[in-house]
C-alpha cells in the first residue's frame, strides 16, 4: 500500500475512533453541565476545558507523564490490561480524543441549554422517566448542536499535532497521521510528499464540512 | 379529587410560599395576579419543585412528605400538566405528541381513549401535522389532548388560555368545558382572568404573596371578598346562574332568580340557554325607590338592602332584587341614600354591563 493511502486511512480511522470514544461521555457530560448541579462541577469543567487553553504540546506532556511506563495510568494499563500505550497507535487515539473532547462537551452543553426545561418537565409529568426523557426529548431537540460539536471534534481529531507528537512520536507506519506526516516530510525535505498530504487534508476537510451541512439540512423539518 | 397541601413551604429570594389548602371540587380555580405563586404551587403539585417542608397528598396517595423523605417522581404522579404555551414537543407530529403521553395509560384502552379525546377536542384532522404548523388555539387543544390521553388522576391547567387573543380564548373555552363535563378527571385551573373562573370553576382559591387568602364557591368569592386585599385582586362582582328567555334587536332577556335581565346578545354563541350572569359591582347605580325610573338603563329593579359594608373609600351594598346583587358606591353616595339593611332601593344597570358567559 502506498504510504499516502496508509497515512490517510490511519488518520481517518483514528479520528473516527476517537470521536466515537468521546461521544457518549462528552454528550453525557454536556448534559450534566447544562442541567444539574453537583459537587466538583467547576473542577470537572476546568479539567475538560484545559486542553483548549494550554498549548497542545503541554497537554501531550501531561499525557506522557500519566500514561508513560512509569506514569500511574500507564502502569495501570500495563498491569491490568497488559496494554502499552505510549508510542503506539493507541497513543494517537488517546491524544486526539483528549484534544477533541472539550469542543464536543462545550457544544453539547450549549445545545442542551437551548432545550427548554419546560419541555423536559412536561415529558416527566407525562410519564417519562429521566432516561426516556433524555433519549426522546433532550437528545433529539439538541441534535443540531450535538452534530455541529461532533463535526468540530472530528475535525480537531483529524488535524491534531502537538499532543500526538509528544505521546506517540513519529513512527512511520505506526503513529504518523496527516498532520505529523506533513511536518515529517518537510523536515526531511520531501516537499512533494508534504504537498500530497496537504491536498488529502483539504479534500477530507471539504468532505467533512459537506457531510455535516447535508446532515443538518436533512434533519431539519 | 382531594388534593391537599399541608404546611407546604418553599422560598426563593424575597418570595416565599406557605400553603395550607385543600382542593376538593370538580374544577377548582386558583386565582391570583402574576407573582402570586400560582405556578410555584402547580410545580410543587406536579413534582417539578421540591418544597422545603410540608405534605402534599392526592386522595390517599402521598406525593410529597418532606418529614418522611417522600418525593414521588413527576412521572409516577399521574398528573397531567398543561403549561401556558402548551409545551408541545416540536420534533414530533401531533400524533407523536399524543403517543408519547399515552404510554402511561393501560395498554388495552389506549386506542379508544385517543379516539374519544380526539373527537372531543376535534383534533383528528390535525394528527399528521407537525406541531410548528398549528395555530395557537390548535396548540392548546393538542396540549390538552396530550394530557388527557395519559389517563391522569388530576389535570393541572396553568393559564392555558393566557397566551391566546380574545377570539381564540372564546374558541378554546368550550373545549375546556367539555373536558370538565365528559371526563371524570378533577381539574386545578390556574388563571388571573375572572371570566375564566366564572365560566369553568366550581370553587376557587385566591392566592397572593404565596398565601391563600380566601377559598370558596366562585360566586361567593366574587360577591363577598373576605378582605379589602381580596376585593382588590378579584374585583367585586355579582355572579349568578341564569337562563336565556329570548332575544330581540341584539338584546337578550335572561331569567335570574325571580328577576329578568337584559344583556347584549353578541357575547354568546347562538342558541346558548344556560348562562352565568356577571355584573361588576361598580357598574350598578342605586337610586331612591321613590324616584321615577325614567332612565336609559335597560335594567331597573326594586331591591331590598341586605347588608352594608364600609370600606376606606367605598361601601359594598348587598341587595336582594329577586337575585343577589352587589353594588359598590362611594361613602358619600351611600350616606345620601341612607342605606341600611331593610331599606328599599332601585338598582340600575346598563345592558352592556351585563356580562353573559355560557354555563
Amino acid at each position: 500500500m502506498p504510504e499516502i493511502v496508509q497515512i490517510t486511512l490511519f488518520t481517518l480511522g483514528v479520528a473516527i475512533l476517537s470521536t466515537l470514544l468521546i461521544l457518549p461521555p462528552g454528550v453525557a457530560l454536556g448534559w450534566l453541565l447544562a442541567r444539574r448541579r453537583w459537587p466538583g462541577k467547576s473542577v470537572v469543567e476546568t479539567l475538560v476545558a484545559l486542553p483548549l487553553v494550554i498549548p497542545p504540546v503541554a497537554t501531550g506532556l501531561i499525557l506522557l507523564k500519566l500514561f508513560g511506563r512509569r506514569g500511574p495510568l500507564g502502569r495501570l494499563c500495563e498491569n491490568v490490561f497488559g496494554v502499552e500505550i505510549v508510542f503506539t497507535w493507541k497513543a494517537v487515539v488517546l491524544a486526539t480524543a483528549v484534544m477533541a473532547l472539550p469542543l464536543l462537551v462545550r457544544a453539547a452543553r450549549v445545545a442542551f441549554e437551548e432545550v427548554p426545561v419546560r419541555l423536559e418537565n412536561v415529558a416527566r409529568t407525562l410519564g417519562a422517566g429521566p432516561w426516556r426523557m433524555f433519549f426522546t426529548i433532550s437528545l433529539p431537540l439538541a441534535r443540531r448542536g450535538l452534530l455541529a460539536g461532533t463535526v468540530l471534534a472530528f475535525a480537531r481529531a483529524l488535524g491534531e499535532f502537538g499532543a500526538t507528537v509528544m505521546i506517540a512520536g513519529m513512527i512511520p507506519g505506526e503513529t504518523i497521521t496527516l498532520a505529523l506526516g506533513i511536518y515529517h516530510d518537510v523536515q526531511l525535505g520531501h516537499d512533494a510528499a508534504a504537498f500530497a498530504l496537504l491536498a488529502v487534508s483539504v479534500v477530507l476537510a471539504f468532505g467533512a464540512v459537506t457531510l455535516s451541512e447535508w446532515l443538518m439540512r436533512r434533519r431539519t423539518p | 379529587m382531594s388534593l391537599s397541601l399541608q404546611g407546604v413551604r418553599w422560598a426563593a429570594g424575597d418570595f416565599s410560599l406557605a400553603l395550607d389548602v385543600e382542593f376538593g371540587g370538580r374544577v377548582t380555580g386558583l386565582f391570583g395576579v402574576s407573582g402570586a405563586g400560582k405556578s410555584s404551587l402547580v410545580e410543587i403539585v406536579a413534582g417539578l419543585r421540591r418544597p422545603t417542608a410540608g405534605r402534599v397528598t392526592l386522595g390517599d396517595l402521598a406525593l410529597t412528605d418532606v418529614a418522611r423523605g417522600v418525593q414521588l417522581a413527576p412521572e409516577r404522579r399521574g398528573i397531567g400538566y398543561v403549561p401556558q404555551d402548551g409545551a408541545l414537543f416540536p420534533h414530533l407530529s401531533v400524533e407523536g405528541n399524543l403517543r408519547f403521553a399515552e404510554r402511561r395509560a393501560p395498554a388495552g384502552g389506549r386506542d379508544a381513549r385517543r379516539g374519544q379525546v380526539c373527537e372531543l377536542l376535534e383534533i383528528a384532522a390535525l394528527l399528521a401535522r407537525p406541531v410548528a404548523e398549528l395555530s395557537g388555539g390548535e396548540r392548546q387543544r393538542v396540549a390538552l389532548a396530550r394530557a388527557l390521553v395519559s389517563a391522569p388522576r388530576l389535570l393541572l391547567l396553568d393559564e392555558p388560555l393566557a397566551a391566546l387573543d380574545a377570539a381564540r380564548k372564546a374558541a378554546v373555552l368550550p373545549y375546556l368545558r367539555r373536558i370538565r363535563d365528559e371526563f371524570r378527571v378533577p381539574i386545578l385551573y390556574v388563571s388571573h382572568a375572572p371570566e375564566e373562573m366564572i365560566a369553568l370553576c366550581d370553587d376557587m382559591a385566591v392566592l397572593a404573596g404565596g398565601r391563600v387568602l380566601q377559598q370558596g364557591a366562585v360566586e361567593e368569592v366574587f360577591r363577598r371578598p373576605a378582605s379589602p386585599e381580596v376585593a382588590r385582586i378579584v374585583g367585586v362582582e355579582t355572579v349568578c346562574p341564569g337562563r336565556v328567555l329570548g332575544g330581540e334587536g341584539g338584546l337578550l332577556a335572561v331569567a335570574v332568580g325571580s328577576a329578568r335581565l337584559i344583556g347584549l346578545a353578541d357575547q354568546l354563541p347562538a342558541g346558548t340557554v344556560e348562562v352565568f350572569v356577571n355584573i361588576r359591582a361598580e357598574d350598578v347605580v342605586l337610586i331612591r325607590e321613590s324616584d321615577a325610573l325614567h332612565t336609559s338603563a335597560r335594567n331597573r329593579w326594586r331591591g331590598i338592602v341586605r347588608a352594608v359594608e364600609h370600606g376606606p373609600a367605598t361601601v359594598r351594598v348587598e341587595l336582594d332584587c329577586g337575585f343577589p346583587l352587589v353594588a359598590l358606591l362611594t361613602r358619600q353616595a351611600a350616606e345620601e341614600l341612607e342605606l341600611v339593611p331593610g331599606v328599599g332601593v332601585g338598582a340600575l344597570v346598563k345592558a352592556p354591563h351585563v356580562h353573559l358567559l355560557p354555563r
